[in-house]
């Protein structure tokens, strides 16, 4: 009896033992994998580049900017004109980085046009632009483009990109109701916190085709459909909104912790993640714990309400490893703070979200990269929040992840300041000396001048950019058709393209080809994608959009110009103007006006044709 | 390895036992993440195939109305199933062409899918992998992963691209490119309709062009021809137009972008027949493409689905049906370049499939369509080495649920086994991880494991000769 009962202890004994030692063999090998790498299986060290955004910014503008003729140079001594000067040019003296000198008054006007309408300014405004002896004349065009209506529709178009609202995703009515929405919020510069916190809290009790429910048609467009597609997944829609919201508005990817712990995976991609878990992440998706997307029809209609009893961490996932453990207090995961449960969740996450100073942070690097080509933090959705305060800035090898820490903050700070006001964030940085430096740069141009913006770094038109500018500089507009999404009644025909509020109002086969060639940005999952291609190239030589609108006929401003009394010369400057916005250099000018001597019609054509395919046609400088 | 419910293999204690070696014990399943014990195979691959011609059936082909028919109340008078060798049932009314070229082809009716989401599961044709958003910038398509490694054989007079897409939809995963891959292998992105696109200069503007492209040499000349600087590491937009050029100025271009009356007459006037046409001419020509990618859209029939009108099953099986087997007679009646004796469909391998299936039995009373389906659905397979006239895998009497795979592996073949599958035709060593990757994740052309459950993919050896 004894013996059995030594042998149970002995072996109780052994298995616990055997226990410990597998345990603490999974925990080393959990550790040890992470930096292991498996022998047997083929490796390709190949040489690739390391995505490196301001390279990419430095080297292209270094090479393109050297074959722009930039025609003489602003003269004006640089102007230290608000915080954004002084940060930079503070550093850049500090640092004895050199900077280019201004941009003349063709390139700043066509780049302000582009920047803040979409799209390039016509002859005439171009010509009263430069013509103006005012001292203040920038700041007066600034304060011109923010008030007009292409800005409103420029941004529009662009934050519906932003937004990924996908007309197939949620149906044409609340996609009509929510770009309306979106539009007159921008342009009676409805504070950012405001726009966002409505989207964050709004509900559609008679789904989200319901004008006034046009806010939730944020939410309801990440909702996670179940094995069918009239199943709901609460709690991975929730997860989607947190990703998403956080993404857009924090500039952080909580995609990873979404799945997995930081620890052991992150080490090497965002040192304040690797502390989090996916507690953390449930915690912040707890805010939406209540909230429930329901699909009446699949990718068309949804309700948006607040009925649920919390976030559940038993239940299924479509999209993600299951949860565990139980109940989930909403914690907002920058600050710790823990949601008060006896009142609505989603107001106090908005409030949270937008009063926290990385909101703002996020939201003006964001802008600042579509103004200056570069993100202050570049990728803009890749903040590492364990390395942005220079006053306690991360072990080696970790860096400060902005370039200019101080810089960013206090943008930051200036705009919460001025109520979240996008127009003015805007005009900031538009009357910024930086801003308005030109692409050329005299001298030899370092890749470590990079982070100081000593220079504009170009960019290549975008696609829409690109349609508008070729429709606008030869005048043959595409007039396309449009109905009313709910009513199908004519709407005005399409001229600009983001007059359209989403793509699909379109309806040209042949626009839609050409635009798509140029990465337009698909609102489904993925978004702009830049960088050219041989397919623009030959859409922008031998696409009939291109060659249709050369031609000397249907109102061209070809046509218009060669059956004018016009001279020769004066043809090749119309045409620079209206194309280019800019005059010919003395060269360029001698070559295209032999050609128009030689044969009217042709050269003219012919002309324009080159125009179209120039690089200054096609880049942002 | 059993299946859980959803099909899904799952690992079983005693697999990971004789798998990895280590006991589970109790609560430890948290902290232990498996080894990668597929390192211990050594990839051997079959290098049949110098070309890959995919035609993704975008939307989700029915496999119990076209391949793997089943017959019941709903089936319409015309379908006409017959019985044809090695158990396969097809619809004659449909698919008499195909019914032709059956000797030449290997069918297939025990492909799985991973996603039943059009977007996601497309995402997973194009790549063969799951789509992550974390990802997803830098995961490159399977034909760009094709093309980079199969640049080394490109030749000096090699003008049209390596990967060319032909009517990628713009909706859901949209085309996938060359992601951390250099921009040389991403598709070329062409819109085929019932006429082809026009990479050569406009009918009639030839003159013009070239005109044209010596007076932009002269406006541009000293602007275009500046160096910049030794360490380039992007493409300069000049030599998008120097390639465009080379491909409009290539003699070769206008035959390959013309379908005669004749092509259109046996391959079908429709899109999906240009698109083959096409890409027939392109392998012909030899001008440097070895990566199609022809979508044919529309098989999303959630309603109405053998209604014959414009874009529902009926209309757009025909359409197919056309297309794909002239494309295969041509293929296998023109003689290869490289392999003396052999055909260019010999070393053409050809894939045509949807991301998943649609389901089974009587469709819906209101609808009349059918949903989704993800546990088993059927595709065709041929040249590059795959057998001729063979039939793999066998499903239940709806024609839902496989009853034998048909390969060693005992399960359904997903994305993944077909990436291998490709990528060992091609010679191309499925195996590879690339470290260097710009996030400085590691990239594996085929990823060890899927999703959350421990899957060990490999070539489906059962489809090669």
């Amino acid at each position: 009896m004894r013996d059995r009962a030594f042998i149970k202890l002995f072996l109780l004994a052994f298995w616990i033992a055997a226990v410990v030692w597998f345990g603490t063999n999974a925990l080393q090998a959990q550790k040890k994998t992470a930096s292991q790498k498996p022998a047997d299986r083929e490796h390709t060290d190949e040489k690739l580049t390391v995505a490196r955004p301001d390279k990419e910014v430095s080297d292209l503008t270094r090479d393109v900017a050297a074959k722009l003729p930039h025609l003489g140079t602003g003269q004006q001594k640089i102007l230290i004109r608000n915080l954004i000067d002084q940060h930079l040019f503070g550093a850049m003296a500090k640092d004895n980085v050199p900077h280019a000198p201004l941009s003349n008054d063709y390139e700043f006007c066509r780049r302000l046009y582009l920047d803040l309408t979409g799209r390039i300014p016509t002859p005439e405004q171009l010509k009263t632009f430069v013509n103006d002896p005012a001292a203040n004349k920038r700041d007066r065009l600034i304060d011109e483009l923010l008030a007009s209506q292409a800005w409103v529709e420029h941004w529009g178009y662009w934050y519906g990109d932003l937004f990924r609202t996908a007309a197939n995703r949620i149906g044409d009515p609340a996609m009509k109701h929510f770009n309306a929405w979106l539009r007159q919020s921008l342009k009676e510069d409805k504070p950012y916190n405001q726009l966002v916190t409505e989207m964050l809290t709004a509900s559609a009790p008679n789904t989200i085709w319901m004008p006034d429910a046009a806010p939730a048609t944020f939410l309801a467009r990440w909702h996670v459909p179940g094995i069918t597609m009239y199943q709901d997944r609460y709690e991975d829609t929730a997860d989607e909104i947190i990703v998403q919201t956080a993404r857009l508005f924090l500039g952080i990817t909580y995609q990873c912790i979404s799945c997995h712990q930081g620890a052991g995976f992150l080490e090497k991609v965002n040192l304040d993640l690797v502390s989090k878990t996916r507690q953390d992440f449930w915690a912040m998706s707890a805010f939406f714990g209540k909230t429930r997307v329901r699909v009446i029809t699949f990718q068309d209609r949804y309700t948006v309400t607040d009925d649920g009893t919390g976030y559940d961490t038993k239940a299924p996932s479509s999209v993600r490893l299951l949860r565990e453990g139980g109940d989930v207090h909403p914690t907002f995961i920058l600050t710790g703070e823990k949601a008060d449960l006896r009142k609505p969740l989603r107001p106090q996450f908005a409030r949270l979200l937008t009063q926290n100073p990385q909101f703002s942070r996020a939201t003006v690097n964001l802008i600042w990269k579509q103004f200056f080509g570069l993100g202050i933090v570049d990728p803009v959705d890749a903040f590492d929040m364990a390395r942005q305060d220079p006053k306690h800035p991360p072990s080696a090898p970790w860096t400060l992840q902005p370039t200019n820490a101080e810089l960013l903050d206090a943008l930051g700070r200036d705009f919460a300041a001025h109520g979240f006001s996008l127009k003015q964030l805007m005009r900031t940085l538009a009357r910024s000396s930086a801003y308005q430096l030109s692409s050329r740069f005299d001298g030899e141009w370092k890749e470590s001048y990079t982070p100081y913006f000593a220079r504009r770094y170009v960019r290549l038109l975008t696609a829409e950019q690109i349609h508008d500018a070729i429709s606008q500089a030869t005048q043959v507009f595409g007039n396309y058709n449009r109905r009313d999404p709910i009513y199908g009644s004519a709407l005005p025909p399409v001229r600009f393209w983001t007059e359209a509020a989403t793509p699909e109002d379109i309806n040209n086969g042949e626009a839609h080809n050409f635009v798509r060639t140029f990465g337009q940005a698909n609102r489904e999952q993925f978004d702009r994608q830049p960088g050219g291609s041989i397919l623009q190239a030959m859409m922008l030589m031998n696409s009939p959009f291109v060659t249709r609108r050369v031609r000397a006929e249907q109102g061209s401003l070809v046509e218009q110009l060669v059956k004018s009394a016009k001279t020769s010369a004066e043809i090749v400057d119309e045409l620079y103007l209206a194309t280019l916005s800019r005059s010919p250099l003395p060269p360029e000018k001698q070559l295209a006006v032999s050609w128009i001597e030689k044969d009217r019609k042709q050269g003219a054509e012919d002309l324009h044709w080159a125009l179209l395919n120039k690089l200054d046609f096609i880049f942002n400088y | 390895m059993k299946l859980n419910e959803r099909n899904i293999p799952m690992l079983t204690r005693r697999e990971l036992m004789r798998v990895g070696g280590i006991s589970l014990v109790g609560g430890f399943l948290n902290t232990f993440r498996p080894f990668n014990v597929h390192a211990q195979q050594k990839a051997k691959t079959m290098g049949t195939a110098r070309q890959v011609i995919f035609i993704n059936l975008d939307g989700g082909m029915s496999q119990i109305d076209t391949l793997d028919a089943r017959e019941g109340p709903w089936t319409p008078n015309y379908f006409d199933i017959r019985s044809f060798p090695n158990g396969l049932k097809m619809s004659y009314g449909l698919l008499k062409n195909l019914t032709e070229v059956l000797d030449k082809i290997t069918i297939v009716r025990s492909l799985g899918a991973w996603d039943s989401v059009h977007g996601r599961a497309q995402y997973y044709i194009q790549t063969g992998h799951p789509l992550n958003l974390a990802l997803a910038k830098e995961v490159p398509a399977i034909g760009a992963v094709v093309c980079s490694e199969l640049a080394k054989e490109r030749k000096a007079t090699d003008s049209l691209p390596a990967y060319i897409a032909m009517n990628t939809s713009g909706n859901q995963a949209g085309l996938i490119n060359n992601g951390f891959l250099s921009a040389e292998f991403g598709p070329m992105s062409l819109s085929v309709g019932n006429n082809p696109p026009n990479l050569a200069p406009q009918k009639g503007m030839e003159e013009t062009f070239e005109r044209r492209w010596e007076r932009l040499q002269q406006l541009d000349g000293a602007l275009r021809s500046g160096q910049s600087g030794a360490d380039r590491s992007f493409a300069d937009y000049h030599e998008y137009y120097r390639g465009a050029r080379a491909i409009m100025s290539d003699p070769r271009v206008p035959e390959i972008f013309t379908i005669t009356d004749e092509d259109k007459k046996r391959y079908g006037a429709s899109s999906i027949g240009s698109c083959l046409v096409l890409a027939r001419n392109l392998l012909r020509a030899d001008a440097g493409t070895r990566f199609i990618l022809a979508s044919h859209g529309g098989w999303d029939h959630h309603g109405a689905i053998y209604q014959e009108n414009t874009r529902n099953h009926p209309v757009l099986v025909r359409e197919l049906d056309s297309a794909y087997s002239s494309l295969i007679k041509d293929l296998d009646s023109t003689p290869s370049k490289h392999s003396p004796g052999k055909t260019l469909l010999d070393e053409t391998l050809v894939i045509c499939m949807s991301e998943f299936g649609r389901t089974t039995g009587a469709i819906s009373e209101t609808r009349k369509g059918r949903e989704h389906h993800i546990h088993v659905h059927a595709g065709m397979f041929a040249g590059g080495g795959m057998k001729r006239g063979a039939v793999i895998g066998k499903t239940d009497e709806a024609g839902g649920q496989i009853v034998d795979a048909g390969w060693s592996a005992k399960r359904q073949i997903y994305m993944e086994d077909l990436a291998c599958t490709i990528y060992s035709a091609l010679g191309i060593n499925w195996t590879k991880i690339v470290q260097n990757t710009p996030s400085g994740r590691a990239f594996h052309y085929v990823e060890p494991a899927s999703g959350t459950k421990y899957v060990g993919f490999k070539p489906v050896q059962e489809f090669f000769a």
